[in-house]
């Protein structure tokens, strides 16, 4: 039987809104202006019509689509960084993860990755620590209910 | 030279104990190391501030009093500002810039701390480990420039009294 699944977008992450039903799912997110679109979504696919909501308001369904829309706000984070020109070129990669944090907060990992070496120098691990601090204000600016925190990691071939 | 500064010390000595292929051993008591350095920095200058210096041994004792769980909620709350009405009745607005440095550090510091000491499947890089060792010591460079400010001793007594004065 012929199907159309193959080409329809992937899921974007499942979502509750107060006042809104059906299976939600967030569409786009503009850190700048602190929202995000969603839609809802049937078993054959997407369809409208979208809406606009704050950032503080979405509540995702799991831990799966808590990591999406998380991984969504930070990807918009860094297009709006390089938008600004303030992506530094030591950035080779980015992972994304979310979890709880030492005393058990709602935590958002953010491992900027860089090429590997021996010994980094001094001026390289301050330049690490600026853009670490830019991504730090930007999300801390959001007022969002998960504490950032930012690492550093080595890219690797493997990864 | 104090603990605070020998930890910091050492910190660094591991980081690049092994120059070409580092244990995580190695890597792992550097960041807890670079940790603790930052803890005995701002403990010691809070007992010192919420105790005399004599009998000998007192202000230790006041030391022990300190939570490590309390700090880093109070240091989250002067990082985001987001004080509660008792605390920001007492500093000033916006906050000293190095005092939130001081803060935001302290909090990685120890989140990457307990991540280096429980979970065995975290990977420390030497990067990642590098980065926290010179958190611990930008930290001692912020902490020197504000030390003295009025906010930083509501910062201090923050640390030790976070449950006490949420009651």
């Amino acid at each position: 039987m012929a199907t159309n699944r193959a080409v329809l977008p992937e899921n974007g992450p499942q979502i509750a809104i107060q006042g809104h039903y059906g299976d939600l799912e967030v569409v786009s997110v503009d850190v700048t202006k602190w929202e995000a679109v969603f839609r809802a979504r049937t078993a054959s696919g997407p369809f409208g019509p979208e809406f606009t909501t704050r950032l503080s308001m979405i509540r995702p369904l799991s831990e799966e689509d808590t990591g999406k829309f998380w991984k969504m706000l930070v990807d918009d984070l860094m297009r709006v960084l390089k938008a600004e020109g303030k992506f530094p070129a030591f950035v080779k990669g980015y992972d994304v993860t979310t979890g709880e944090d030492s005393t058990g907060d709602p935590a958002l990992y953010i491992t900027i990755l860089v090429s590997p070496e021996r010994k980094y120098s001094q001026e390289t691990v301050s330049r690490w620590n600026s853009f670490s601090n830019l991504l730090l204000d930007r999300l801390i600016g959001l007022r969002l209910q998960r504490y950032p925190y930012v690492q550093m990691g080595e890219k690797r071939r493997s990864r | 030279m104090p603990l605070a500064n020998d930890l910091l010390e050492q910190a660094q000595f591991l980081v690049q104990r092994e120059p070409r292929r580092p244990r995580q051993a190695s890597l792992r008591r550097a960041v807890s190391t670079a940790y603790y350095a930052a803890f005995h920095l701002l403990a010691t200058s809070a007992a010192s501030q919420a105790s005399p210096a004599a009998p000998t041994g007192l202000s230790e004792r006041v030391q022990r009093a300190l939570e490590h769980g309390a700090m880093k909620e109070a240091a989250k709350r002067f990082e985001s500002g987001n004080l509660p009405d008792h605390i920001k009745s007492l500093v000033t607005s916006p906050l000293p810039a190095p005092l939130i440095a001081v803060a935001r550090s302290f909090v990685r510091l120890q989140d990457e701390r307990h991540k280096a000491d429980y979970d065995v499947a975290s990977r420390f890089e030497r990067a990642r480990t590098q980065n926290a060792v010179a958190l611990a010591s930008q930290l001692f460079a912020d902490w020197e420039t504000v030390r003295n400010m009025d906010d930083a001793r509501v910062f201090l007594a923050s640390l030790m009294f976070w449950k006490l004065w949420s009651k």
